[in-house]
């Protein structure tokens, strides 16, 4: 309670810029433990210290007490004061959970040694029936299990039907792209102010995640698929006129040229929703790298600031320091989306240019950079993220978390591991990725 | 029905009570050790976002049935078409619609819910109490009228006198079969023959195993 009452006073004595973490306390950390979890992917994030922002976990508490100035001049300190603690009281010192992939504020999070888990191919039919089926398993399906010769084996091929089938294609992998494309009903195809269809980028999502394709493609292809789940090759019209009046429509097809195409990420949708109006498209910049990439800039994940930036291109006054130290990162992120046209009005009802290709829009183009590689427009930048460890570990993070509910825990980092390093020998299949991912103890793993 | 309810929910905690693989996920009074390794019982809690990165005491090794696998484990195995199984005021189907959130589902296209909560919510349970109720009780009205071509309750008459052990536990092995998948074991027999006796009526009897069956954690946790 003391502990409690010490850090609400110091927030409202002290003022929430020298207590509060910024994302500077992120690098200090990783500078510190450079091994542990989170830091070698440059994703350390606000839950080593944070239960959910602003409330501390145990450990940032201890941190917050051992704090005797700003805390960007004084965490280095701070840190080494704490490890010998046991923040979270769960039997380990913070250093030793910390050397160890654990986690210090978390007492459900130890090192890895101490789970022991056997697979259960029982448990693992129930569950992946579950997932990828949307079904029960019956009593038959039960019976059948046990009486095959090789469970394994019609685990597996049952898991193959599974992702073959209508409620992973078409229920399952929509709602797994949700958060990705963000629809809004009132914007999108029959919506009242019809800025762009998202139904295309649903479709192409489900397309690229299913049927052993590569997914990599989420962040390369330059074809669509229609209704009936056919591929289609070049720009695609509008399936309602352009309109004003009670309803408004200037949007809908894929206007977008195929050679300036990548994906997900140069649908109509994508590039009306988040860029909108803006000149330089850092929301959009920032979406990509979120949702496809696995880092948010919001919460510090992910900045590698390029030096000289950010230049304020777009007079948004983000210079100042408290600014600099994301917009260093996000805004050279954001230059290669400049040319791709967000939302217009006139000529988005006389010509359908939203979410399309315009060299002219802004000079930056080819001033950016993603992961410290220079990019020379969106087609460079998307290559390098889709063939980038972060996006590997992203996918398999993607699946892990649909099944599970949960992220990898520290016990499971080798398994978790093994499912991304070994996407290039699966093609980048997804489905080749959770027959593997079945076979894990995370997914069917019990107490002995 | 508010009788009805208190025996579904007693012999659902009689019956929970006799399997250890049965007992309702617990946030309380669980050692570090059991947590850290997954060995608790339940799903994840916290914060509700998936990758929060912070887990509950609950458990870390379950997997929730969520409310598409839930819907069809009551519609195969009490024979429901979809449009049977639960609606709120005969329309608004319980699964796609009303409950959805709570049963693990979410509506990005109009409601804007982009994500689905990672851990079941405290109205959770209700929810599942509601559908599966609902879909017990259409099954039984469907097995009166339907008589000797009963689909589901056919191991006693739903009228007149008490069920005799066999019945009750052919009855109990039925349901047992049909909603997780499973024999019940010798102790879960002996646990419902020795309930059913006060019961009530036996249309209360198998609504009540079949709520109770039905709701049952080992039904809702994988």
């Amino acid at each position: 309670m003391i502990r409690h009452l010490w850090v609400a006073l110091v927030v409202v004595l002290g003022g929430t810029s020298e207590v509060l973490a910024t994302v500077a306390s992120t690098a200090i950390y990783c500078q510190r433990y450079p091994k542990a979890a989170g830091c070698e992917s440059q994703q350390a994030s606000c839950n080593i210290c944070h239960g959910g922002p602003p409330s501390l976990n145990p450990y940032g508490e201890d941190l917050a007490e051992a704090l005797t100035g700003p805390i960007d001049q004084t965490l280095l300190e701070a840190l080494g004061k704490v490890e010998n603690l046991d923040s979270d009281q769960d039997g380990v010192s913070n250093i030793v959970e910390i050397s160890n992939a654990g986690a210090p504020g978390n007492r459900l999070i130890k090192p890895e040694t101490n789970v022991e888990l056997v697979y259960d191919t029982t448990l693992a039919y129930k569950r992946m029936k579950s997932v990828y089926c949307g079904q029960s398993a019956t009593y038959d399906d039960m019976q059948r299990l046990k009486a095959a010769a090789d469970q394994k084996a019609f685990l597996h091929t049952e898991l193959q039907a599974c992702l073959d089938g209508t409620y992973w294609r078409n229920e399952a992998l929509f709602r797994l792209a949700d958060k990705k494309i963000q629809p809004q009903a009132a914007l999108g195809f029959g919506g009242n102010v019809v800025i762009a269809d998202y139904r295309w980028d649903y479709r192409l999502f489900a397309y690229i995640m299913s049927g052993d394709r590569d997914a990599r493609e989420l962040l390369s292809a330059t074809y669509h698929i229609d209704e009936a789940g056919n591929k289609v090759e070049g720009q695609i019209g509008r399936q309602e006129p352009a309109q004003t009046g009670q309803r408004i429509v200037i949007g809908g097809g894929q206007p977008l040229a195929a050679n300036r195409r990548a994906g997900m990420m140069t649908t109509q949708w994508f590039l009306a929703f988040y860029t909108m109006f803006a000149t330089l498209p850092r929301n959009t910049a920032s979406q990509v790298y979120r949702e496809y990439l696995g880092m948010d800039i919001a919460k510090g994940e992910g900045l590698q600031p390029v030096v000289n930036e950010p230049r304020d291109v777009d007079n948004r006054n983000v210079r100042q320091a408290e600014c600099a130290v994301c917009h260093s990162t996000l805004d050279p992120l954001s230059y290669a989306f400049s040319t791709y046209v967000g939302i217009e009005t006139v000529r988005a009802l006389l010509f359908n240019s939203n979410g399309t290709y315009r060299g002219s829009r802004a000079p930056w183009e080819a001033q950016g950079q993603i992961m410290g590689q220079p990019a020379t427009d969106l087609l460079d930048w998307a290559d390098k993220a889709r063939n980038s460890e972060a996006f590997k570990k992203n996918l398999a993070k993607m699946m892990f978390s649909q099944a599970l509910s949960r992220d990898p825990m520290p016990h499971e980092k080798q398994e978790f591991d093994l499912l991304w390093q070994g996407l290039p020998a699966d093609n980048y299949s997804v489905n080749k990725m959770l027959h593997r991912f079945v076979d894990t103890t995370a997914f069917g793993g019990r107490r002995p | 029905m508010k009788k009805l309810l208190t025996i579904g929910l007693a012999i659902s905690v009689l019956v929970a009570c006799s399997k250890g693989s049965f007992k309702r996920p617990s946030s309380k009074g669980k050692t570090g050790t059991e947590q850290a390794t997954g060995n608790g019982e339940g799903v994840n809690g916290g914060d509700g976002s998936e990758n929060s990165g912070e887990n509950s005491p609950a458990g870390l090794n379950l997997v929730w049935k969520r409310y598409r696998a839930l819907e069809d484990g009551l519609m195969k195995g009490l024979g429901l078409p979809k449009n049977q199984v639960c609606t709120e005021l005969g329309v608004h189907s319980c699964i796609d619609t009303i409950h959805l959130t709570v049963l693990g589902g979410n509506e990005p296209y109009v409601s804007g819910q982009y994500e689905r909560v990672h851990s079941p919510t405290v109205l959770t349970a209700v929810a599942v109490d509601r559908v599966v109720l609902s879909a017990c009780g259409r099954r039984l009205e469907m097995d009166r009228t339907a008589g000797t071509s009963a689909v589901v309750f056919k191991h006693f008459p739903l009228s007149g006198g008490a069920p005799n052990a066999d019945q009750v536990k052919a009855q109990a092995t039925e349901l047992y079969r049909r909603l997780l998948a499973r024999d019940p074991e010798a102790n879960e027999l002996q646990m419902i023959t020795s309930f059913a006796g006060s019961a009530g009526s036996p249309d209360k009897l198998a609504l009540s195993l079949c709520f109770a069956i039905g709701s049952n954690a080992e039904n809702i946790f994988l």
